[in-house]
């Protein structure tokens, strides 16, 4: 499954077989692609291959819970939103699913148009973190292209340093530091500092000297 | 001895009147004989043979008058010592060679004795015979009181063959017999025998015979009579003696009184002293001495018996219960009466009777206390006897005597019927000689009573069927109260321990019918979708309804799980369970909790179990409860080390169920305490589950128990009797139909 040309998907992960079935009949009959899982353990074994979608999450699991599928799916990176259900929800439990990134804490039997809502929402989160995956991903595509020292120079640009700075910190000269600053932001496609520095925030590249 | 002499002891007191007169005239033919009449012939041998006859005359009288003189003087033991002696004289005055003297005791003289005989050396002697087979004739004519003579046993008369075969036999040539006899009562015979020589048998030698024979008879009569004296003297004193009891007299003017030793000994004083009547009233007591006084003034007027008892005070202050009966005896036709009586001691019984109504006051005071009532039945529950408590216990007035056990049946709540008429049939038709029961009651004024009845069958007939029964009947309305009290409060506590426990499980209990509840509700909104779309697809709106209806039913079974546990029932209804159907029910009641918890439960169910007889939601109580207490003990555990077990196994007689956690197990110190009410280890516990648990156990007949499994963790186990022969769900059904 690659990122582009999926539709989103809604994953279904609880126990109760006839509560699964009859969510993901609702979740049709609104068109959703859904899919289902009876523990969270089947989950995480096939998670790592998914990629647009949200998942609708029982807490009361036998054997993983919830909120330790959660925890697992972060460990492995996979970010889907989670909308959790849950028979019974205590507000410590809701604070700490909530914490961790989940979109919604729902308690059964939950509002058809609540957890539509709250589906909707996860679907457009999963949405807008794919096109910031996407987004990311063209940065450090482009940071590849970058030298060594062009990748040096740049941290310190980006720590707001002036070239002579620069020069002086690296031993090289002030001329040359012109070169390489010219070059990064030729490579990195922006126009001033500033966009320089949001790529870099994005992108997560930290200032050099700090 | 003279004539007169003999004359004299003719008239001996034993000897009737008429045989004394008959002897008195033979007596009087003998004396003329011997004087001899006036005669005008005068024949000289006609005088010898006279004088002789005379001299034997006199010779034989003065025998008979020297054994009726030793008779009358010997005390009656020696009487028999003389009749030998007296036999052998007689035989040898008069030459006869044998005398025998048979006796019998009254009736029986089928076998005579022969208590006395004279015979020639050397003659068997037979001790007892058969009267009847070797001397019927013989017997037949003394019974009679007719003496008779066999001169020569060739003339013995027609029937006495017997009697002279064994004549014969014995060697003996005639026989002379006279019945030995007193008050008409013949009691013995007399005989005389020729065993050398034959005899002419003169009227005279036959007179003399008689005569002896008469001598000895009075004299037997006389040992006879005063042996029986003796013999009554002797049971007298046996009487007095074992009566405690002295005898004594009293003049009629009260003044003299005499007293033998055994009143003294009695009236605790030395054997020498005298006591006179005053003497006697001032060792009564002085309570009764009044009494004593009136009784005395009563007997000296009449001659009626009278009794009187009363206390003495013995010299040495020792207090003893007498009773004196006495009765005014006039001495003679015209002589002074006298009161003649006796005194015993009757302390023993005095106490004996003081014990027995102490006894009696004792229960009449603890039937008064317990408010019990007795009764007495006999044949057909014919009512023999009520007292006033038991009528009034059955509010049963005189005019039901009659139909008394139609009355009380009629009265008897239905409920108890079956249990009471099962009591009477068991006492009635055998089987049971005491029963009790306890039953309600319709008291007509009191209105319902609970009575407990105690009966106990005294007899029954041939056909084994109760003749006379005894019965005690209790108000038991108090005790049955406090009973029920007792059962309510344990029910409540019961009650408010399983609604706590339940409330701790609320949060899982509320998934557990969330799950039902939310699936209906997504699959009602997807079936509203489906059908709102262009050619709905009908078979998947038929599937969703299907599961929608399904997941109700699941819904609903989890209310009602819930609600019989929620539920304040009125009484245990016992049933027959198979326990592990109802861990089944523990579990879907459980599931959720053991979710929540990341609890891991393991299962060991034996394959088929006998059934149990018990309440079932309280066998469901006992099993939440030891489950929870379970999943308590491993929470603090790491997730993987969180694991509980519940097992099922039939052991003889009964079935076992054991919980196990993994947890840390009891410590020693506590597991005294663990099923003491209000004894907890957790932060939020009531301290009763366990308690509750166990008196629940008990009150199915089972026990509840704990311990620490060797492989870690705590094991509780309890085990309830199997009931027998029974599959659980037949069993189930039957007790449903019975209509209990």
């Amino acid at each position: 499954m690659t990122m582009a040309g999926n539709p989103p998907c809604v994953f279904v992960v609880d126990d109760d077989l006839s509560f699964r079935r009859s969510l993901v009949r609702l979740l049709a009959s609104h068109g959703f692609e859904t899919a289902a899982f009876d523990s969270a353990a089947s989950f995480l074994k096939e998670a790592p291959a998914f990629r647009a979608g949200c998942i609708v999450l029982d807490v009361h699991m036998p054997g993983l819970s919830g909120l330790r599928l959660q925890e697992a799916l972060a460990e492995i990176d996979c970010r889907m939103p989670i909308i959790f259900l849950t028979g019974h929800g205590d507000i410590p439990m809701s604070v700490q699913a909530m914490r961790k990134g989940a979109v919604d804490f729902l308690t059964k039997p939950v509002d058809e148009g609540t957890l539509l809502e709250a589906i909707r929402k996860g679907l457009e989160e999963s949405r807008r973190r794919d096109e910031q995956r996407a987004q990311i991903e063209d940065v450090r595509a482009r940071m590849r292209t970058l030298t060594e020292r062009e990748h040096e120079v740049m941290r310190h640009v980006i720590a707001g340093k002036l070239n002579k700075q620069i020069g002086g910190d690296l031993g090289i000269v002030e001329k040359t530091i012109k070169v390489h600053r010219a070059r990064v932001m030729a490579k990195m496609g922006v126009h001033s500092v500033a966009d320089l520095v949001r790529l870099c925030a994005f992108a997560g590249v930290e200032p050099a000297g700090k | 001895m003279t004539r007169s002499a003999i004359r004299k002891k003719a008239k001996a007191p034993a000897v009737p009147a008429g045989q004394r007169r008959r002897a008195e005239a033979r007596l009087r033919e003998r004396q003329e004989a011997a004087v001899g009449s006036p005669t005008s012939e005068v024949d000289v041998r006609h005088l010898i043979r006279k004088l002789r006859e005379t001299g034997e005359q006199l010779r034989f009288e003065a025998l008979l008058a020297d054994l009726s003189a030793r008779f009358i003087n010997v005390p009656a033991d020696q009487v028999d010592a003389i009749i030998a002696d007296a036999q052998r004289r007689v035989c040898g005055r008069l030459g006869l060679d044998a005398s025998a003297l048979w006796q019998w005791d009254g009736a029986d003289s089928k076998m005579p004795v022969l208590t006395h005989h004279h015979l020639p050396p050397g003659t068997p002697v037979p001790k007892r015979m058969d009267a009847s087979r070797h001397f019927p004739w013989t017997l037949r004519e003394v019974l009679a009181g007719r003496s008779f003579l066999v001169s020569s046993l060739d003339k013995a008369p027609e029937g006495a063959e017997s009697d002279v075969a064994t004549w014969r036999r014995l060697g003996v040539r005639n026989a002379v017999a006279f019945p030995l006899a007193t008050g008409g009562v013949t009691f013995g015979a007399l005989s005389f025998h020729d065993m050398a020589k034959r005899r002419r048998w003169s009227a005279v030698l036959l007179g003399r015979l008689e005569l002896v024979a008469e001598v000895f008879a009075n004299a037997i009569a006389r040992k006879r009579f005063e042996q029986e004296l003796r013999e009554s003297e002797e049971r007298l004193s046996l009487a007095t003696e074992a009566a405690d009891a002295g005898p004594w007299v009293l003049d009629a003017k009260g003044a003299r009184f005499w007293t033998g030793a055994k009143l003294l000994e009695l009236l605790g004083m030395p054997p020498g002293d005298g006591v006179d009547v005053e003497d006697y009233f001032a060792l009564i007591h002085p309570d009764d001495r009044q009494d004593v006084r009136g009784v005395l003034a009563e007997a000296l007027q009449s001659r009626d018996k009278k009794v009187v008892e009363y206390r003495i005070v013995r010299p040495d202050g020792e207090v003893r219960w007498m009773m004196s009966r006495g009765r005014l005896v006039a001495r003679g036709a015209d002589g002074p009466a006298r009161l003649t009586g006796i005194t015993s001691d009757i302390t023993a019984r005095k106490q004996q009777e003081e014990a027995y109504r102490a006894n009696k006051a004792r229960v009449a005071s603890a039937a008064d206390m317990a408010g019990i009532g007795f009764y007495e039945m006999g044949e057909g529950f014919r009512l023999i006897f009520v007292d006033d408590r038991a009528r009034l216990l059955l509010g049963l007035s005189p005019q039901e005597d009659g139909r008394a056990r139609d009355y009380w049946l009629a009265r008897i709540h239905p409920d108890d019927c079956p249990a009471v008429l099962k009591f009477t049939r068991k006492l009635h038709e055998g089987g049971s000689e005491v029963e009790s029961v306890e039953y309600r009651f319709m008291h007509p004024v009191h209105g319902l009573t609970w009575l407990c009845h105690l009966t106990r069958v005294l007899d029954r007939n041939a056909a084994g069927l109760a003749t006379r029964v005894v019965g005690a009947i209790q108000d038991i309305t108090q005790r049955k109260q406090a009973e029920c009290e007792t059962t309510e409060l344990r029910r409540e506590l019961a009650h408010v321990t399983r609604v706590s426990m339940l409330g701790e499980l609320a949060a899982s209990m509320a998934h557990e019918l969330n799950q039902p509840l939310a699936a209906i509700l997504s699959n009602a909104q997807a079936a509203r979708r489906f059908l709102a779309m262009p050619g709905a697809d009908l078979d998947n709106i038929r599937d969703i309804l299907d599961d929608i209806v399904r997941d109700d039913k699941r819904a609903g079974d989890v209310i009602h799980r819930l609600r019989s546990l929620v539920q304040k029932k009125q009484v245990m209804v016992p049933d027959a369970l198979d326990l592990n159907e109802l861990v089944h029910d523990a579990l879907h009641l459980l599931n959720s909790e053991l979710i929540s918890r990341n609890v891991d439960l393991e299962l060991g169910l034996a394959p088929s179990l006998p059934a149990v007889h018990a309440g079932r939601v309280e066998m469901q109580q006992v099993l939440l409860n030891l489950m929870v207490n379970a999943m308590d003990a491993v929470q603090e555990k790491p997730v993987d080390q969180r694991k509980i077990r519940v097992a099922t196994l039939a052991v003889k007689g009964a079935v076992r169920v054991a919980v196990r956690d993994w947890g840390d197990g009891i410590l020693d110190h506590l597991m005294p305490d663990i099923f003491r009410p209000f004894f907890t280890t957790k932060q939020q516990g009531l301290g009763m589950g366990l308690a509750v648990s166990r008196s629940m156990i008990d009150s199915c007949g089972g026990r509840l128990w704990a311990e620490n499994d060797p492989g870690g963790g705590a094991l509780f186990q309890f085990e309830l009797p199997a009931a027998e022969r029974m599959q659980a769900k037949r069993a189930g059904r039957r007790k449903r139909a019975s209509g209990k």
